[in-house]
């Protein structure tokens, strides 16, 4: 069999698994099955894919998951995001558009306290939207900045897709979380500078209404309580692998220490935000966990198939620029985001692209950073961006997907605009990953 | 009765693999404590983290298919007319069981062998190796009687995805 049949077999019978609704761990187990018997051998080669399976996931590097999951949930369910955003509604006074404003800089902050774009999400469309439809809010206006700022949680630290994608390519993961603080901000700056453009386009699109006024003294007390503590968490976080005191791993367990403390503080730690947050932790962190185990002998099957190797050979005869191979692989993450979840296209796409991204000579943190910025922009691109669905659960009765995702359109634009920025410099990227210890 | 006893168990497993989770927190906490205090940190904490990986994610495994919280991409299933999308499932179904009830058998099979041998997994601490493997059997046979559930109870495995489901 030659590698174009076993490559098409390989990725196509997954793909066509997963569109007919098998879940994706059992779609990758299925293939992997059929593969190993008859590329490695029958019995041989199955119980070489239970050994792989078991392996794929006793991995230390992957125990940031669960404790950045466990830290972001346990930040939702005791009430303290609630609290970060009252303190941000607080500061923006009579700004007009004030409340897509603060959806930017709550979900920013929550971002840098959350590994999960869809927790993100969630919560910033069930907190938000009810308001701004309230306040008059055009449903663009409502919808977007939330859209956007959802998926931030995937590039800023502490991002579980990070970690995830450090630990399945062999990428450093504490320099792939710190390499995306800047772009992460940026990022969220152009999403203000957006909001900022569409307001004075249309200004009745976020209609002013009146505020209590509020005393700089109120201010600078609201903020102290509500959002200076918080920001010890990050510290905890970010500071401890940027100063290389910790490994990822350990920053993740005293960031999670850090929200307990804090809950602790706050009174806030109940039996049943306990229990809620735990569910949620568990539910993804196997989710995700079952797909590592089910690919996990899929990338040997391409390798073993010589599917990747005749990849690589057919994109080098191509005599294409390393940036043209670049775009092409953030077009397939485009393309396969639009059906399909984030960790299933990592697990898809990375047993070729980091070969290939090797044999280009480019800069693993820098190529993992675009292609998590790839994977956001994924999430919010029609038909079946996962965000987009999570977002149709938390707008207004009658919105239509199309609705949501034009909503979403200008936000995919600013990423793309970032991506432009992150491969003309990337600097961006590797700049604070430079100053590690 | 036997129902309910049954969903208990299953509900017990996922309570144990989130409190493995809890107990990987708190032994890294444990652990870079005792090492700034200048003390000798325990050996074996890397490994029960690594394990406790694992093991949290093949006991959440059967409560995780009945709480449809294994990602699938529902899309072309929630289009399909009731007839057809109805053959479709059961047939996903049935690949699921197939797939859940022989990796039980050859992980059965491997823990065997390797206790057999009685090869070591050497890590931060040795680990006899059947370790790594005598979670899959159980997990996996539960895992086949909750997909096995849905092919001839009334329920379906695909929700409406506008519902908010758990991700990344």
């Amino acid at each position: 069999m030659g590698w174009e049949t076993a490559a098409a077999l390989l990725l196509g019978s997954v793909v066509g698994l997963m569109l007919v609704g098998m879940p994706v761990a059992f779609a990758f187990l299925t293939v992997n099955i059929v593969g190993v018997v008859l590329l490695m051998g029958g019995e041989a080669g199955l119980l070489q894919l239970i050994a792989n399976a078991s392996e794929s996931v006793t991995k230390f590097t992957l125990v940031p998951v669960p404790l950045f999951l466990m830290m972001g949930e346990l930040f939702f369910h005791t009430g303290l995001a609630r609290r970060v955003f009252d303190a941000f509604d607080c500061c923006f006074g009579r700004v007009p558009g004030r409340l897509s404003y603060v959806t930017v800089a709550g979900g920013t902050a929550f971002a840098t306290l959350s590994g999960s774009s869809m927790a993100n999400t969630a919560m910033l469309g069930s907190l938000m939207v009810p308001e701004m439809i309230e306040r008059g809010y055009k449903k663009h206006m409502a919808i977007g900045p939330i859209l956007g700022t959802g998926g931030l949680a995937m590039i800023i630290p502490p991002s579980t897709l990070a970690v995830l994608l450090g630990t399945l390519a062999r990428i450093d993961i504490g320099a792939l979380l710190i390499a995306g603080i800047l772009p992460g901000l940026l990022l969220a700056a152009c999403y203000a500078g957006l909001i900022y453009t569409q307001i004075r386009l249309d200004p009745l699109a976020a209609p002013q209404y009146a505020t209590e006024r509020v005393s700089l003294g109120q201010i600078v007390r609201t903020v102290s309580i509500n959002v200076l503590p918080m920001s010890l968490v990050v510290f905890l976080v970010i500071g401890l692998i940027l100063g290389g005191v910790v490994t990822p791993t350990e920053a993740a367990a005293f960031g999670v220490l850090g929200v307990v403390i804090l809950a602790m503080a706050f009174r806030c730690l109940t039996w049943s935000s306990i229990t809620k947050s735990m569910t949620s932790t568990l539910s993804v962190t196997g989710m995700v966990f079952m797909i590592i185990i089910g690919s996990s002998t899929f990338s040997q099957l391409l390798a073993f198939s010589g599917a990747t190797s005749g990849i690589l050979s057919m994109v080098s005869g191509y005599d294409a620029t390393p940036l043209i191979v670049l775009l092409s692989m953030l077009v397939v993450l485009l393309f396969l985001g639009a059906f399909m979840d984030q960790v299933s296209m990592m697990l898809l796409t990375l047993p070729v692209f980091i070969p290939l991204a090797q044999s280009l000579g480019f800069d693993l943190v820098w190529f993992g950073l675009l292609m998590l910025l790839g994977l956001e922009v994924s999430l919010i691109t029609p038909p079946f961006g996962l965000l987009l669905f999570v977002m149709m659960g938390a707008a207004p009765k009658g919105t239509t997907l199309p609705e949501v995702a034009l909503a979403g359109f200008p936000y995919v634009i600013c990423t793309l605009l970032v991506i432009g920025i992150v491969v003309a410099f990337p600097g961006l990227a590797l700049y604070l990953p430079g100053l590690m210890g | 009765m036997l129902s309910r006893i049954y969903s208990q168990a299953l509900q017990s497993l996922a309570a144990l693999a989130a409190a493995l989770l809890i107990g990987v927190f708190v032994a890294i906490i444990y652990d870079v404590t005792i090492r700034t205090l200048g003390f000798q940190p325990p050996s074996w904490t890397t490994t029960m983290s690594e394990y406790a990986m694992l093991y949290a994610t093949m006991l959440a495994a059967p409560w995780l298919v009945r709480r449809r919280g294994h990602v699938a991409v529902e899309s072309l299933v929630l289009f399909l007319q009731a007839g057809a999308r109805c053959w479709l499932e059961r047939l996903v179904y049935m690949l699921c069981i197939a797939v859940a009830l022989l990796l039980c058998f050859y992980s059965g099979e491997l823990a065997l062998q390797v206790y057999a041998r009685g090869e070591l997994d050497i890590r931060s601490v040795e680990a006899p190796r059947w370790l790594l493997f005598a979670v899959m059997p159980p997990s996996f046979f539960l895992v086949a009687v909750e997909f096995g559930r849905f092919l001839v109870g009334p329920e379906s495995y695909f929700v409406d995805r506008t519902q908010p489901k758990e991700g990344l």
